[in-house]
Formats: C-alpha cells, structure tokens, sequence
C-alpha cells in the first residue's frame, strides 16, 4: 500500500496545526460560527444532533493494521467505544468533542491520516474499488490514480469554496464495485501507455434529492490529459455552477441545464488556455505512486482444497471471493450482523481485524463502500483459522453480496438532516431477511435477493436510489414514513430505482419488503436476479402485491 | 484598511486604488487591458474570485489582482496561490478576527501544496516538484 514520505508526513502535520489554530480562534469569538463552518467541515467535522461528529478520511478505502489500532484507539478514549463505516469509505466518530478534536486530528497525523476534505463544498475524499490490486476482472489498479486525485486535490486553492460537494470515484475492471456512476466525476481506467493508464471520464452521476446516472463526457483519455482536463472541468463548474439554491449546486444539475455538449465545449476552451508543463510531473508522480502498489505483497502458493461445511461453508460461498495471485483468497468481513447498526465496529473488533490482517493479510484492511470491511491476502489454508477468529469477535456473518447486507446511513439517530430513522429499520430488516438467507442456505437453495438500501432523507448517504429495493425515510403530517423505491442498481448497470407508490410506517416496512420479495421469488426465471425480473415485469405485479394486500397505507 | 500582500507584508493604507474593480462572480469574455484590477468576493463561501483569478492569469493578464470582501484570514492563502497579488482588508474585519490572524495569514496556513500552479503568488514550491528534482 501507499507510504507517507516525509513530504505527507509534513502536509498533514501542518494541516492539523493549522486546524487547532483554526479552533482556537472560533473559541476566542475571532471566527464567528459562520465563518468557522466551511473551515470545520473541510476538516470532516460537523454538528449533529446531540455532539460534533468527526469524519476520518480513509483514502480510497485503504488501511494499515495499524491505522486501524489508531481508529480503535481514538474510539476508546474519545467516542463511546465504536465508529461507523461509511458509504464514501470512510469513518465517522459520533460523539466527539469540539475541544477534542485537535488532539484527534494529531494522533491521526502520526498515523498518516487524516480528516482533509471530508465534508464541504470541495472536492471529496476520493473513492476506489475496495477490492483494487487483488481481484481477478481488474484491468488497471485504480489506486495509483486515485491516491495522485488526493495529492491533486487535497487543499486545492481554487477548488475549496464550490457551489457544493464534489465526489470522485475511481474504477478498474468491467465491474463496478464503487458505483462510479454515481459520482460527480467517475473514472474507469484501462492499460495505456507506458504503464500509466488510459481514461474514461464521466460526469453528472449523483444521488440526493435529483438522482442522476454519470454521462460519458469523454472517451479514452491520455494519462497527460486527464488532470489537466478534470482541473477544467471544476473550474467550469466553480464559475458557472449554480449557488442559488443548494439543491441544484452539484455539477449534475450543471451539467443538464447547459447541456452536455456545451458544458463539454466550456472545459475544452478552458483547457486550451492552460500551459500544459504545469501538469508535467502529474506523469512522474503517477510513476512514484504506482511503485507501491506494483508489488504484491505475497508469493503464489500451492492451495490445498478448503474442507467446508455448515456455517463455514456458506461462510466461504458469500464472503471468500477469488483472488489474482494463487493460493490466497480475498475475504470480507461483513459489518451486517443480525440485527446490529449497518458499518458499525466497535473498538474491540478494530483490533480483532488489525491482528488478523497482521497475521493474514499482509498488515493490510479495505473499507468497501457497502460500510463492510476486506482482508485483501488471506491464504486460502488461514481461512478457517480467520472464520474462527472472526466468530470470536462477532464478525462472521456470511451474508456479503446478500439482501441483510444493508446500507444505511446513521439516519435520525444522529444526523441534523436526517427525517426519519435508519438504523431501526436496518435492524429490523436484517433479522428478517436474515431468517429468509438461513431458511434458503437449509434447504440447499441459492439465498441470493434483492439489494437493500436504507437513507433517513433525501440526500440519500444511504444509497436508497441505486438499490434493487430502496427506502428513503421522510417526515409526513409529523410521522416518519418510508417510501419504496424498486430496480436501482449501483453497479455497472447503474439504474436509478421507482417510487413504487405511498410510503409506510416502520412497523409495515419489514413485511412490505418481506411481499416484495415473495412476488420476485413467484415470478423469476431459473436464476433471475431481482433487477432483471423487475426490468422484464415493471412495477404492477409490485404494486398489487403491496398496497392490495396491505391492511393499511399511511398517507 | 489594510493590506496583505503576497510576500507577507501586512499594514494598514490610507487608500487603495485599482484600475478596474470587478465581482467575482463576473463572467470573463475578455481579458481586461488595464494595469490593476480589485476583485470584490461575495460571501465567505463564494469561491468563484479564485477561479475568476486563475483565469486571467492563465490567459495572461500580468497586472496586480488584489483580493477584497467577504474573505476571513483562512482564505488568504487561497488566494494567493490562485494568483492574487494581495488582499484588501477593512477595518471593521481586521477589528473582527484580530490583526494578529491577518497579519500571520500566510505563515498560520498550510503553506506546501502538491501541485503549485505557476500563476500562484505564493511561497509554495509544490510537492510534486521538490520529489522530482533530480
């Protein structure tokens, strides 16, 4: 994995002394509240309901064992005891205090970490395939690039007060395992020349209160144009973007009202009055970066067949996929156990999974986007040895890739903007749908179902809209209420879900999804996936199953 | 008022007078052919003025540009790696988050950044450049 130089080392040491700094003034009344906000939020710190919430960049989801005894350890003695994963691959503290943070944002420097652009109207932590440099479709690593994004981007001058957020996702392979349709720039990478890859940019991609699918804005870019071209593209999107209402502020809504072509025509004629040299070492950079990654960290090894049944068997069928170097398999670990809080990891299994990844994969943890956690180079001979220790720490569900592995965001429990809860919902969900996954595993059937995303408002952190079933908890007549969306896809099929019609009180949604569920199972093909049976029938067979049969439908 | 300029001189000026005074928020069609031009932020969280800045200066305008508005002393730096010469500070802002915090603008913030842009007024040497000397 990439390793700080004395370079990072100093970028981000001289970020946090300028952070307290930045405290410390906001405490002398120097910086009024106003004034403080965007400097606190481009350090990852928001107010939430009930403390300030610290959001911890984990750049392109990867992470040293080490680092991950830091998270531990700042769980410990400045939250309660836990932290939650996101959906932007990140880690957020919910219960930090303002004096606090400074001294966090320190013990993180040491780590080589950092808080940098997590939040704000600048340019996000960039995202990547969790699964980059180890999975067997991948054509290009997509971490060297997103970590020269970093660099680019991180403390940009003129990119750090935008009309609103911007997100960039960084994709290698035919499958999408970042949804990098759904952010405002996405890049899939192929082979190029010279060992530096060869780009496709899209533009626009989005959730929130708009969902929008990213367009192509320009096919098959050389690596010497890539930054030069994305530098254009937010500058474009810095002037012309709209500031009037923050609702149309992403580049999506940009991107519709000027048209595409158009806006391509305005970055183009921006590009053209740059001096091209002041991009030159973008080249030797990618170079430097890639070098740490060039190198696996283990050697083939010959696998003897893994002996498996029961728990461990389905264990292995979800979480264990194929890994590039032989002998060795990638294992997630799901952070969606029965009943508990979606991406949720106590301080005690941090370091569970921190002494695993010492002992069996190369000091090395992913952080995936659907907030579970990978051990990217376990020995297919460890494997059993990494379930049991995985039991031991209550990580052992066997349930990626399956409907009870929800996302959700944190929702009313926490969040300022939420509406409505999540992680109730969530919790709910997981034990039935769960209990659904154990029935099918018994009877030897295939326990595969729908995607499950839950968001507690519209900004949608939790994904709602690019779910094979979707919900999205809102505020009615002063009761939370939750509205089904059905056939989004966060892959590569990237598809924006339908609002299958009025939305339901917590109590109905477990037995709605349960409804839904039983239609796909009556209607599929041999093999069908949920998407594609809702794409070949469409919604009515949905919607009469649910509002027909529903005793009752709130408003 | 008061001046921050990019080499970190800092004090107060009796007046101040510019060429062309413009909103950041001005579409550029033309590069102005004046010799100063004063660029007015709208709110502390418009940030059109930087990218306003950075394109004259791509385009070749080589007069002074200063910076004025509604900036705190965090955005300083900003702007004069975007290609401000200096910023023009009022009274009723020095007053509010302390002399002190103008005046150590420049040497208070990250200064190293990745990637310096040769429009930049700033100290910053870049990263990138420092790691491939050679």
């Amino acid at each position: 994995m990439y390793q700080y130089d004395g370079h990072d080392q100093a970028f981000v040491r001289a970020r946090a002394a300028e952070f307290r700094e930045q405290v410390g003034r906001r405490l002398a009344g120097q910086l009024s509240e106003d004034e403080f906000k965007p400097l606190r939020l481009k350090n990852g710190l928001y107010l939430q309901l009930h403390a300030y919430m610290l959001r911890i960049a984990i750049p392109y989801g990867v992470l040293s064992a080490d680092q991950m005894r830091t998270l531990a350890h700042l769980a410990e003695n400045y939250d309660r005891g836990y932290g939650h994963f996101t959906t932007r691959q990140n880690l957020q503290f919910n219960w930090t205090k303002l004096e606090d943070v400074a001294d966090m944002i320190d013990i993180l420097a040491e780590a080589g970490m950092h808080a940098i652009q997590t939040s704000g109207n600048c340019i996000r932590n960039v995202t990547a395939d969790a699964f980059a440099g180890v999975a067997g479709d991948e054509e290009v690593d997509p971490r060297p690039t997103a970590e020269l994004l970093r660099q680019w981007s991180s403390l940009h001058p003129e990119f750090a007060y935008l009309p609103r957020k911007f997100k960039i996702g960084v994709i290698g392979a035919a499958q999408d395992r970042a949804a990098m349709k759904f952010h405002d720039i996405g890049l899939r990478a192929y082979p190029g020349e010279n060992g530096r890859p060869r780009y496709d940019i899209w533009v626009g991609g989005g959730q929130g209160r708009t969902p929008r699918v990213a367009q192509l804005f320009a096919e098959d870019v050389a690596f010497d144009e890539m930054l030069p071209t994305l530098d254009s593209m937010l500058r474009v999107y810095n002037l012309a973007g709209r500031r009037d209402n923050k609702y149309k502020a992403r580049i999506k809504i940009l991107v519709a009202e000027m048209g595409l072509e158009e806006y391509r025509e305005a970055v183009f004629a921006d590009r053209a009055t740059r001096d091209a040299a002041q991009f030159a070492l973008a080249g030797p950079e990618y170079d430097r970066i890639a070098a740490h990654f060039a190198v696996l960290p283990v050697e083939p090894v010959a696998a003897p067949p893994v002996k498996a049944e029961g728990d461990f068997a389905a264990w292995l069928a979800h979480n264990v996929t194929a890994h590039k170097v032989d002998g060795y398999a990638v294992v997630s670990v799901s952070l969606k156990g029965t009943g508990e809080i979606p991406g949720d990891a106590t301080a005690g299994q941090m370091r569970a999974i921190a002494a695993l990844a010492d002992r069996y994969s190369a000091s090395e943890i992913r952080v995936t986007y659907r907030q579970n956690l990978v051990l990217p180079y376990v020995p297919q001979a460890a494997l059993r040895e990494v379930y049991e220790a995985l039991i031991e720490a209550r990580l052992a569900t066997g349930n990626i890739g399956l409907s009870s592995d929800i996302i959700a965001c944190p929702g009313l429990d926490y969040c300022a903007l939420a509406t409505a809860r999540s992680i109730p919902i969530a919790q709910a969900l997981s034990t039935v749908l769960r209990e659904r996954e154990a029935r099918a595993i018994a009877a030897g059937a295939d326990p595969a179902g729908p995607t499950l995303n839950i968001s507690g408002c519209i900004n949608a952190c939790g994904h709602h809209h690019a779910a094979n079933i979707g919900i999205l908890g809102l505020n009615k007549a002063e009761a939370e209420t939750y509205q089904i969306t059905l056939g989004g896809q966060g892959d590569e099929n990237a598809a924006i879900g339908e609002v299958l019609g009025p939305g339901f009180s917590a109590e109905e949604v477990p037995g709605v999804v349960e409804r839904i569920i039983g239609v796909w199972e009556g209607e599929r093909a041999q093999g069908e996936t949920f998407a594609d049976t809702y794409r070949r029938l469409g919604k009515a067979p949905f919607k009469a199953a649910v509002y027909e049969e529903a005793a009752h439908v709130a408003a | 008022m008061w001046l921050l300029k990019s080499d970190g001189s800092f004090g107060c000026i009796a007046d101040f007078a510019a060429d062309l005074e413009l909103a950041g928020e001005t579409p550029l069609d033309a590069v102005p052919q004046v010799g100063s031009i004063l660029i007015a932020f709208a709110g502390t969280g418009d940030g059109r003025g930087f990218s306003l800045a950075r394109q004259l200066r791509a385009r070749g305008f080589a007069g002074a540009l200063t910076a004025t508005g509604a900036l705190i002393p965090d955005q300083a730096r900003h702007a004069v790696q975007s290609g401000f010469d200096s910023v023009l500070i009022s009274d009723e802002r020095i007053a509010r988050h302390g002399e002190s915090a103008w005046r150590d603008a420049l040497t208070h913030s990250v200064r190293e950044l990745y990637l310096a842009d040769g429009t930049s007024r700033g100290s910053e040497h870049g990263i990138w450049a420092l790691r491939h000397a050679s």
